[in-house]
């Protein structure tokens, strides 16, 4: 039985086996990258390897207790040896990266190692990633290196070479929805449900589960292709997808962009009704420049769940057109989807699903989201019922 | 107007603008603000060659500058102070600016550009009530665009046919200061009455093309029209994802009436926009059917994809997208 701290990380035996083998905790490698599709638990893993490498057990065996005060300030972040970068934003800033190596050349204070995970490595541009690679090739003695993204080809082929490479499985939904019984206390049928519905992403599986707002919307969503069935239908729910991820977006931050404004107000020695002298104004746009971008991330990863979910629906279809026995992502609404399924070729789910991946490219490559949704939403309608009189 | 002795702070024309120590030039037409201020400096400089002149910005101002610059110099040299961004003025202008009008100097000409609006009220009032106050309303409406134009001409003392005026103002469009660089290109490169034909000459073909009028023309099925009003657009500025996006949000009206059971009424309630405007997009969307629409939004959302980068020429992408629309209206 693993160590604490590794409880965590649903389905990933042959991974927490390889980085609790006593050799590793004596001597590590300087350099680490983690893969693994999103949710797999990347972050965590590379936490809780951090965690056993800090933690204050004499006893190696007992490393990663979770317990001790290492164990605990890691789990919050604000261990003094451990940095642990992440962005809100799309991508990484080259100042941010800049930082870092200079931080990487501080000896270790309290604990054994320093340690730097960078969080979605993949978002850093390639001139940020240049920047770390002197540092990363050849840290100082006690420094350690933990990088993750979704894939080693998201990075450059120059980090890869220098890095040791942990590869993390797509959890089986068992183990997933597991982990949610056992860690969050949520009621397994439920919880066997949301793993499936989010694909064994164990955060998604998490916020469904606890949410009835985030499965409503998402049931919403999936409805969208049997519900789209004219033009005009299309176009209106494009409009009301678009609302929605932009109110989702709004919701989550706008309390936080208030604090933000407020508390710098207070830290420039102003109060709320002041009006902002010119010669500070720059601060407050900075301010919101910075909200403005962690907005259009919000967003972007809202609609990039949207679409996730809808190639689900896609899938689920494509299964029951070739086998009825085959576990569908959205199991819950199976007399749906046989339902519409004989309606529908399969042709017709393969091309949506092409349309879904290009709606994806278009935003990737800044169309307005607006109009992706709408031409992707338009060829939603199957063929037969496009031919609709008007 | 009339009468032929204009009161000091009446709002006079730019165009007779004479150096006294207060003028204020309000409005948010930026090219009569250069005007003004060069025909003063111009002024001023025949008058004394040696007129030191200062260019602030009342946006950034601080106590106590006017006064500084203002104070009369040991060898009565004339001075010129010229305010921009009065319409973003602190409050120390406000304050400086009160006291300086009780006690102006006359070796110094203030000329205050301010860019419409109402800040600094107080200190606007006590200048147009102690100096000459110029109006610079943006000019909006043809007539005054070609009021503008016959002004410029008549200042140069040379005769234009009012046919030419209106083709001139036509190939032009709205910048006033397009529009005096082109006036100023006829008067300096021809001689004796400007005609149409002069016109014709210089600035023949030329046509405002707004992205507007490329996608409505499009969507109506006007394939010749719509394509050369684009390359007219493309020629004269405007972005190829500005195109883009005025066809995605004419495409996306017109997809909300296209199969859509409702009235008049209740259509112009629904897309959140006037009778005469709903009335306007059904009679479009009669050219269209559910299928070809879609496939509209679908080459609409690519071409604005390549045009941002997908495809190397921007230009071509959006003019294929125009010609397979405009092709794809009315075929049922």
């Amino acid at each position: 039985m693993a160590n604490p701290v590794w409880h965590s990380l649903a389905g990933q035996h042959a991974v927490i086996q390889q980085l609790s083998h006593p050799e590793t905790m004596t001597s590590p490698t300087h350099a680490w990258l983690f893969t693994g599709p999103p949710g797999s638990g990347r972050s965590m893993a590379a936490r809780a390897f951090a965690q056993t490498l800090q933690c204050e057990q004499q006893e190696i065996s007992q490393r990663g207790c979770g317990t001790c005060q290492a164990c605990v300030t890691i789990a919050a972040g604000t261990h003094a040896d451990v940095n642990i970068v992440t962005t809100e934003k799309v991508q990484y800033a080259i100042d941010d990266v800049r930082e870092l190596v200079s931080d990487a050349h501080d000896r270790p204070s309290t604990g054994r190692w320093r340690i730097i995970i960078i969080e979605d490595a993949d978002r850093m541009t390639e001139r940020a990633t240049n920047v770390l690679l002197k540092a990363i090739e050849e840290p100082p003695e006690r420094t350690i290196w933990m990088l993750s993204a979704p894939s080693p080809a998201d990075v450059l082929v120059t980090i890869r070479s220098r890095t040791r490479h942990i590869n993390l499985v797509i959890p089986a939904v068992e183990d997933v929805a597991q982990l949610l019984v056992g860690r969050d206390g949520i009621e397994a049928e439920l919880a066997h449900t949301c793993a499936r519905a989010s694909q064994s992403h164990v955060g998604v599986a998490r916020w469904l589960a606890r949410s009835p707002e985030a499965r409503e919307r998402r049931d919403m969503i999936v409805n969208l292709p049997m519900t789209v069935s004219s033009a005009s239908a299309a176009v209106e729910s494009a409009d009301n997808l678009h609302k929605l991820v932009q109110d989702e977006a709004e919701a989550s931050s706008s309390d936080r962009n208030a604090a933000e404004r407020s508390s710098l107000l207070r830290s420039l020695g102003l109060t709320e009704d002041d009006t902002v002298p010119p010669k500070l104004r720059v601060h407050f746009r900075r301010l919101e420049d910075n909200q403005t971008a962690r907005n259009r991330r919000a967003i972007h990863d809202a609609l990039d769940r949207a679409m996730i979910d809808l190639s689900g629906v896609y899938r689920d279809l494509l299964v029951l057109h070739l086998s009825q026995d085959t576990q569908l992502i959205n199991e819950h609404l199976r007399p749906h989807l046989t339902e519409y399924s004989a309606k529908v070729s399969a042709e017709h789910c393969l091309s949506s699903l092409e349309a879904i991946n290009t709606a994806r490219r278009r935003l990737a490559g800044n169309v307005p989201p607006l109009l992706a949704l709408e031409a992707m939403l338009l060829a939603f309608i199957p063929r037969t019922r496009r031919h609709a009189p008007l | 107007m009339a009468s032929p002795r204009r009161s000091k702070n009446s709002g006079a024309s730019w165009r007779d603008v004479t150096v006294s120590p207060l003028i204020l030039v309000q409005g948010g037409e930026e090219y009569i603000h250069t005007r003004v201020t060069d025909s003063v400096k111009a002024q001023l400089k025949k008058a004394e060659p040696d007129t030191e002149i200062h260019h602030l910005s009342a946006a950034e101002y601080q106590a106590g500058e006017l006064q500084v610059l203002a104070s009369p110099s040991l060898f009565g040299e004339k001075k010129l102070l010229v305010f921009d961004d009065m319409h973003k003025m602190t409050d120390a202008f406000v304050v400086d600016g009160l006291e300086y009008i009780q006690h102006e100097n006359p070796d110094v000409t203030f000329l205050g550009l301010h860019g419409g609006g109402n800040r600094g009220k107080r200190l606007l009032d006590a200048l147009k009530k102690a100096g000459q106050h110029i109006e610079a309303k943006p000019i909006k409406s043809d007539r005054d665009r070609i009021e503008f134009l016959q002004a410029e001409f008549r200042e140069a003392r040379r005769r234009i046919d009012t046919d030419a005026l209106r083709a001139l103002a036509d190939a032009i469009g709205q910048n006033l200061g397009e529009l005096a660089a082109a006036a100023h290109q006829l008067i300096s490169d021809t001689q004796g009455t400007i005609t149409e034909d002069t016109v014709e000459q210089y600035y023949g073909g030329r046509v405002q093309a707004t992205a507007f009028k490329v996608a409505d023309s499009a969507l109506d099925g006007q394939l010749g029209p719509a394509t050369a009003l684009l390359r007219h657009a493309l020629a004269t500025g405007v972005q190829p994802v500005a195109i883009t996006a005025s066809f995605a949000m004419k495409a996306r009206q017109v997809a909300r009436v296209v199969d859509a059971k409702l009235s008049q009424g209740q259509l112009a309630s629904a897309l959140g926009m006037a009778p005469w405007q709903a009335q306007r997009i059904m009679a479009t969307a009669r050219n269209w059917t559910p299928v070809n629409i879609a496939g509209a939004i679908e080459l609409i959302a690519r071409a604005d994809a390549e045009a941002k980068g997908q495809a190397r020429d921007a230009a071509f992408a959006v003019e294929r997208m125009v010609t397979k629309v405009a092709g794809m209206a009315g075929r049922h």
